[in-house]
């Protein structure tokens, strides 16, 4: 199996991309330069910085150095921003920054790259705070991909449990249990979503608010994965190998956690890996529209929230990277998703 | 030798939407303690469900009456939660499939542990282990070590069923009931089987019913047998009896056909 994983390398890639997502989000402190709430009203919407290795009397470093820049403001009060090449301001790496716990255990300082006190570096721009969009997309990453994960497992928990009691059996359990389902399904998702926030109170705290998410996603994604695990847990009780368990007295709980569940496992992986994008995306799109996360924490939802108007996208693009991010994340857990389906998929697995 | 389980007035119909099919009509007979008993019967005679009726794992569209008399309790009645007690550590049960018995991602040695566990509280690993081991050589495995640490499609047939009878055996029940445990597999494994349960019937004290459409094999190995067609019983009588002189009309025909096909052969 791992061979012919190996042999796919758009799978392996995204594996490769998605592992060093989950890394810069668990390292976000070590990776950004600044920390997430830093607001700078020097460098209000900056735009990425221009990373250099050629000065302007062709020599060649090698090491990148940046420009410091200073704005001037237009006719229409915008701020103009333009690098002022009589000052290179080298990047240097390892530098002393804002102080952290490297994941909640080590005290640090030490930051990946940065620049001299005197002057910032936006590599993929600053929001109109003049926050660092970088870094504020390494935090965002740690709310929006752990909430996939949590959300799809929590999901997938009851799912299975229900779902296999429902198959298991069946009779009034089962048609009690599939007619909540339904209704569950029967609401496009988006709208209970919303329908589902909007019983709570608006004001929550942001750790408030990303419980509650994770909640609301659980709450929906649970339905379909119940309803599935019950079609298989159906056709799995009637085999052998549940009465014989059965003959020898084993306890029903046992049986479908023992017997019958362990044989969804290879769709079980297949789905939870294909529906992490959703609860990414769902999360995206609370917090975009500003029932999610809260500023000033960073989700990539609510990064786009600043975007969603016309004007902000025409004058500052970079404020769309997020959205690139979760194209990113979304596709290679998809491509994933595809490609250990193609692997499991047990009509090959006989033909082999 | 006192009676283990008697089954009075036994009658079960499955429902097929407005349809009723009978499958066993007003079935009474005796078990005796540490007899093998054979049942025999064609396809169709009802005599899985006899089984299933007396483990108590007919499926939900069967309607049943009669009594199951398991040492004088009626246990036909009983609810699911008592009957889970009963079965397996009372009445172990051997089926006809060993490949499909076992759950085929779980090992050998796993599942028998959880049996151990669950149903005899053997919580001590190493002590679990001597069980294991024990029951494994005593039907007849030579390796068991090595069919511990087996997946199912690893072993053969034969060597499943050797496995499924020791499942049934560590939880030393007092009946075996073995519906036909040797159907699918081939005739020198087969004999092996056989002789296995005559040696494990004097070994572990066990009443065996022995459920088949071999009447071969009841010839050998039942000490008495009863005939079932068409969810009726027929008659019940030794086999050198049976085979010498049968009474019943069907039992006439069965033998005879019995008898020419072997002479073909």
């Amino acid at each position: 199996m791992m061979k012919e994983f190996r042999k796919n390398r758009l799978a392996v890639l995204c594996l490769l991309v998605l592992l060093s997502l989950y890394g810069l989000a668990l390292f976000a402190d070590f990776f950004s330069p600044y920390a997430y709430d830093e607001e700078d009203v020097e460098h209000l919407w900056s735009p990425p910085a221009k990373i250099h290795l050629i000065d302007r009397e062709h020599n060649i470093f090698l090491k990148p150095f940046i420009y410091k820049d200073s704005f001037t403001i237009d006719e229409y009060y915008r701020r103009i921003y333009r690098e002022d090449r009589t000052q290179a301001v080298p990047i240097r790496f390892f530098v002393r920054g804002f102080s952290y716990k490297l994941l909640g255990l080590f005290k640090s300082d030490i930051h990946l790259f940065g620049v001299a006190d005197s002057s910032k570096i936006f590599i993929l721009g600053a929001d109109s705070k003049g926050r660092d969009l970088f870094t504020r997309i390494l935090y965002g990453a740690r709310i929006s991909l752990s909430i996939g994960l949590i959300g799809v497992l929590i999901s997938y928990g009851i799912g299975l449990l229900l779902g296999g009691i429902a198959g298991y059996y069946g009779g009034r359990v089962d048609m009690i249990l599939m007619r909540l389902v339904e209704m569950i399904m029967l609401v496009p998702g988006f709208y209970l979503m919303l329908a589902l926030r909007s019983s709570f109170p608006p004001n929550l705290s942001s750790t408030q608010v990303y419980v509650l998410l994770i909640v609301i996603l659980s709450f929906i994604g649970w339905a379909s994965i119940a309803r599935v695990i019950r079609g298989m847990a159906l056709s799995l009780r009637e085999n052998e190998f549940v009465y014989a368990a059965k003959s020898l007295g084993l306890r029903d709980l046992q049986i479908i956690v023992r017997h019958i569940i362990p044989h969804t496992f290879s769709y079980a992986i297949v789905t939870i890996v294909l529906s992490i994008p959703g609860y990414i995306l769902g999360e995206a799109a609370l917090s975009m529209i500003g029932l999610g996360i809260q500023e000033p924490q960073a989700s990539w939802g609510n990064l786009l929230s600043s975007a969603m108007g016309i004007v902000n996208i025409k004058l500052f693009p970079w404020i769309l990277t997020p959205g690139l991010f979760i194209i990113a994340a979304s596709m290679c857990f998809y491509v994933l998703g595809e490609t250990l389906r193609d692997i499991i998929d047990p009509k090959r697995k006989i033909s082999l | 030798m006192s009676d283990i389980i008697t089954f009075k007035n036994l009658g079960i119909r499955y429902r097929d939407g407005h349809k009723a099919l009978l499958a066993l009509d007003n079935v009474t007979f005796s078990v005796k303690e540490k007899e093998i008993f054979g049942i025999v019967g064609e396809s169709g005679s009802g005599k899985s469900t006899l089984a299933f009726a007396l483990l108590g794992l007919l499926p939900e569209n069967a309607v049943g009456a009669g009594q199951i008399f398991f040492e004088e309790k009626d246990i036909f009645s009983l609810p699911e939660s008592r009957m889970r007690e009963i079965r397996g550590r009372q009445l172990g049960v051997i089926f006809q499939e060993p490949a499909s018995s076992f759950n085929p991602v779980l090992s050998i040695g796993y599942q028998f542990r959880e049996l151990l566990i669950h149903k005899m509280q053997v919580q001590d690993a190493a002590q679990r282990r001597e069980i294991m081991l024990s029951y494994l050589k005593e039907v007849g495995l030579k390796d068991p070590l090595r069919i511990l640490d087996s997946y199912p499609h690893q072993l053969s047939g034969g060597q499943l069923q050797r496995v499924a009878i020791a499942y049934a055996l560590s939880l030393k029940p007092k009946v075996l009931i073995a519906d036909e445990p040797t159907s699918s597999l081939d005739v020198t494994v087969e004999s092996q089987i056989i002789n296995l349960f005559s040696y494990l019937r004097d070994k572990f004290n066990v009443t065996i019913i022995f459920i088949t459409h071999n009447l071969d094999l009841v010839g050998v190995l039942c000490d008495r047998v009863a005939v079932l067609y068409k969810g009726q019983l027929r008659e019940i009588q030794e086999p050198a009896a049976l085979f010498a002189a049968p009474k019943d009309p069907y039992t006439q025909e069965l033998i005879h056909t019995f008898s020419q096909l072997t002479q073909n052969e």
